[in-house]
């Protein structure tokens, strides 16, 4: 019993000297000395513990004895665990935390790149952006063309950037390569996107200087980010002057499936706005979506896309030589985009990504009972790995694979002459990149690809690197150069397979400043390029006429300011860009400005939002220079120049309720007539001169009307995203 | 021998209780000075220590619930939108470390939801559609699994009472649920003892009285 009692003394006595206190006090602060405020600064395992004041100090008592371990844990620093021991006695430290170099808050590189996100604060478009932008006609490139960069080239509808032909922009969905990502259309009427925008939770354009994750892209690339899972069912009903589209989604626990169908018909459009194009029968088009998600707990994600798209019209070309004499056309377009992707985290510092799409085009014309079919198909699959290596280096690698056929027949009605000409490619592709993070502020790219193809027959390293520099708060340097390879057009390739890559070097330096509601940005780039095809135009059926002699450069300051501060309800942009391009290439004589360029490019959209009348008013105003174009009537080549393009666009969007939208826009309102260049006779007149005549457009304005309903369980979503 | 065992097993249950006791007292008085926190530093502060106490209690969720709370709370707070988006970060990563444990299913997607929404105010033309088809469906789960639960009833009435007021529309419909929020939160019993998420109340009396005027 004594023992007992003994034993339980001394219990109690160990209980008490649990009791015995230490106090633990200090403070916390930054490598630079600067105090940190709120840091949290405990023994692990226990309670104890305390934040850190204004002043950096803190203080707390703890009834802990021996050896322990002290955690500080701060947001945006690397937490720190200190070996302590307790013994009763005061103890005082001064604590030091490390910045945490934080991948999302930090430096990242900009140069070159646009984010359009809807998530982070750093985008520079959002999603809404591109659909309420008054001109782009709810059409990604024509919301894009409101950007630094790229070229008012109105009656194309594509992108062109910093000098480069169309050709030279790469879309990806997914990361996953989109063929012929345009509608077809006829000549000087601006095509549209096949896609259509709300699909898109996020849109990077890059001007140049881009990952080497992409290759087969001289100029740019546009990458779009589809949707996550839907998470609630809906309907949505739209009515439009061009068209009718339904669209519905589907919300399970873990998946999503939408679909949608689409039928667009001009023709009572064109009966109510005359045209300059004879139609006979206008552009009708029929189009069916499907997406499917499916979301694996928090670890893997599988988006599924298909879309088949079929359009046709007919018309009478009056073509510049016999401009007297209907030449019956038709045009008819199949269309077939199918994309599948899946990403998985591997554990909390890998992820991959893999996916494969495939695009099957086919273009058929008849002019005057001779035919052309131009088909395409191509597939595109790619794995990726992405992840941290330590803190302060990551990698993104990956291989790829893009096998395409691609082709043409020609039937002559006259004499029953048939041609086929075409090609396969089978291109092999890896690319690695590492990030470096030399400080919160500091980060470098360092990238290769290595692509071989069988047109070619061999292959090729390509560099690509970039820096960021952070210098302040809300500003930060970047600069990129590399390699860029791309085949050359497909229209080449079919009659010249020995053709080589052409190729473009980047050298970029930009500076942004970045608030949350402000952004400005500054770009000066030159980009250099080689091995660009020529040929002779007038036999451009025959391979020797092709070579890769071509070469060129383009250089320019691009300017960006917006601004969704100073006036209430209201946010607007301005680009300006300025280009200074030559090039010898195609069937051009000598160095000389591409008839697609213009020097100077001002964007200015003004967007305001009066929530009284539930209404988004928008305006935007495009401004290009003179673009040249080659008069045979003289005997410089592409010296002459067309007028200045002005245009203003107006629309304005009204939220009649919850899920009732009416949207209506007007391109060019004051009716300008804009000319784009002068198409002449192949041959001369009688009197030695060639006639002539202005592209222009169809009809100087385009008008849009539409009513967007959306049927929901709780009647509150809208389709607000889609205009 | 035995008395020995005994003592030892006294001592081994004294010290549970002990510690059973120290996290009770230790929930009841953070909880007390989350109550009375009423500054953006009082709330990180107050935060701070239920991240304490739940990394020492690595099995229950009341500690980083209320933590996640804490910083919700502290980003209305904010003025500045991108800091807001910081806290709510932190909130989120808060709720991250739920995973793996047993916790209120109802509660803690009413909270998720109550994120969301502070994350549109951070900018709502942009972010509006988004986040609030992503609170809509986390209620949606929430109410599947506890419709009586006053928080989630809540957050719907304040969700529908947004969206009404950004499209002019009528907010009858809503403040009934502001209505059918107060009626649950009268009822509200201490099921799971004095630790469970209470909050809530102060708010829909707020809105309703907002409805009346």
């Amino acid at each position: 019993m004594k023992k007992t009692i003994q034993l339980i003394t001394a219990c109690f006595l160990l209980a008490t000297s649990l009791a015995a206190q230490t106090t633990v006090s200090g403070t916390v602060a930054d490598t630079k000395g600067d105090p940190l405020t709120g840091a949290n600064v405990y023994l692990a395992g226990t309670y104890d513990g305390a934040s850190s004041g204004i002043d950096g100090s803190f203080t707390f008592t703890t009834g802990e004895q021996g050896d322990k371990t002290l955690v500080v844990s701060f947001i945006g620093y690397e937490e720190l665990a200190l070996p302590v021991r307790l013994v009763g006695k005061p103890l005082t430290l001064t604590l030091t935390l490390k910045e945490a170099i934080d991948k999302i808050g930090g430096v990242v590189i900009t140069a070159g790149s646009f984010q359009a996100g809807g998530e982070t604060k750093r985008e520079v478009l959002k999603p809404l952006d591109i659909v309420t932008t008054a001109g782009a006609t709810a059409d990604i490139a024509g919301a894009l063309n409101t950007l630094p960069g790229t070229q008012t080239v109105g009656e194309e509808g594509r992108l062109f950037v910093r000098g480069g032909d169309d050709y030279e922009t790469q879309t990806f969905i997914d990361g996953l390569l989109v063929f012929k990502p345009y509608g077809t259309t006829v000549p000087a009427t601006p095509t549209r996107g096949r896609f259509s925008p709300f699909m898109f939770k996020g849109t990077s354009f890059s001007t140049g200087g881009y990952s080497a994750e992409y290759g087969q892209a001289l100029s740019s690339t546009l990458n779009l980010t589809t949707k996550g899972t839907q998470t609630q069912s809906r309907t949505d009903l739209s009515i439009m002057s061009v068209g009718l589209e339904a669209a519905h989604a589907y919300s399970g626990a873990n998946s999503s499936l939408a679909g949608k169908l689409g039928y667009t018909n001009l023709q009572p459009y064109f009966a109510v706005v005359p045209q300059q194009i004879d139609w006979r029968n206008g552009p009708v088009a029929l189009e069916a979506n499907a997406a499917y998600r499916y979301t694996f707990g928090n670890e893997g994600t599988l988006k599924a896309y298909a879309k088949y798209a079929v359009s046709g019209m007919e018309f009478n070309d009056y073509p510049v030589d016999a401009p007297q004499l209907p030449v019956p056309t038709t045009i008819s377009n199949d269309y077939f985009y199918g994309n599948v992707s899946y990403r998985q985290l591997l554990s909390a510092k890998w992820s991959l990504m893999t996916g494969a799409a495939v695009t099957y085009n086919q273009d058929a014309y008849t002019i005057d009972g001779d035919k052309i079919i131009e088909d395409l198909t191509g597939t595109h699959a790619k794995l990726t790995f992405f992840g941290d290596l330590t803190r302060h280096l990551s990698l993104h690698t990956g291989i790829e694979t893009i096998i395409r056929e691609s082709g043409q027949y020609f039937q002559r009605l006259s004499d029953g002459f048939t041609n086929r000409w075409g090609f396969n490619e089978t291109l092999v592709a890896g690319f690695a990149e590492a990030d470096i993070y030399f400080t919160h502020n500091l980060v470098a790219r360092l990238g290769a690809r290595v692509e071989g193809s069988s047109l070619f027959n061999r292959g090729f390293v390509s560099p690509r690197v970039s820096m960021a520099y952070k210098v302040a708060e809300y500003g930060q340097f970047s600069v990129a150069t590399g390699s860029y390879r791309q085949a050359p057009r497909d229209e080449y390739l079919w009659v010249a397979p020995q053709l080589d890559y052409e190729r473009a070097n980047h050298y970029i330096l930009n500076y942004q400043f970045l608030t949350d509601q402000r952004t400005f940005r500054v770009e000066a780039y030159y980009k250099e390029y080689k091995a660009l095809v020529k040929f002779d135009p007038d036999r451009f059926f025959d391979p020797a006429v092709y070579n890769n002699k071509g070469a060129g450069y383009a250089r320019g300051i691009d300017l960006f300011w917006r601004d969704n501060q100073t006036i209430e309800n209201a946010d607007y942009w301005v680009s300006y860009s300025y280009l200074d391009t030559e090039r010898d290439y195609q069937g051009f004589p000598y160095a000389a400005r591409p008839a697609f360029t213009s020097r100077h490019n001002l964007s200015v959209v003004y967007k305001h939002f009066v929530p009284a009348w539930q209404t988004q008013f928008s305006a935007t105003y495009t401004f290009g220079s003179g673009r040249p174009y080659n008069d045979p009537n003289t005997t410089v080549f592409n010296g002459a120049e067309t007028p200045d393009y002005h245009d203003l666009s107006l629309s304005i969007s009204y939220l009649v309720s919850q899920n009732i939208i009416i949207h209506g826009s007007v391109t060019n309102v004051v009716g300008r007539n804009n000319i784009f260049g002068y198409e002449y006779a192949r041959q001369p007149a009688a009197d030695g001169t060639y006639a002539g005549r202005p592209v222009e457009l169809p009809a100087p304005r385009f008008i849009f009307l539409g009513i967007f309903i959306t049927l929901s369980k709780e009647g509150t979503l809208n389709q607000l995203q889609s205009l | 021998m035995k008395t020995k065992n005994l003592v030892l097993l006294l001592l081994a249950f004294s010290l549970t209780s002990f510690y059973q006791g120290g996290y009770e007292t230790a929930m009841k008085n953070t909880l007390a000075q989350l109550g009375q926190a009423t500054t953006r530093e009082a709330l990180l502060t107050v935060a701070n220590k239920f991240e304490r106490i739940g990394r020492a209690e690595k099995d229950r969720w009341l500690p980083f619930y209320y933590m996640a709370f804490a910083k919700t709370i502290a980003a209305t707070l904010e003025e500045n939108p991108a800091s807001r988006d910081n806290y709510l970060d932190e909130a989120d990563a808060a709720v991250d470390n739920l995973k793996g444990l047993a916790y209120d299913k109802a509660e803690v997607l009413a909270l998720q939801a109550f994120i969301r929404m502070i994350r549109i105010s951070v900018d709502p033309a942009t972010r509006g559609q988004h986040y609030a088809m992503q609170a809509a469906s986390l209620l949606e789960e929430a109410s599947a699994i506890s419709a009586d639960n006053p928080r989630v009833v809540l957050m719907m009435a304040q969700l529908q009472y947004g969206s009404a007021l950004f499209f002019n529309a009528d907010t009858g419909p809503a403040c009934d649920r502001f209505k059918q929020a107060l009626a649950l939160f009268a009822r509200q019993k201490a099921k799971a003892g004095p630790l469970a998420p209470a909050w809530g109340r102060a708010e829909a009396e707020k809105m309703l009285a907002k409805c009346g005027g």
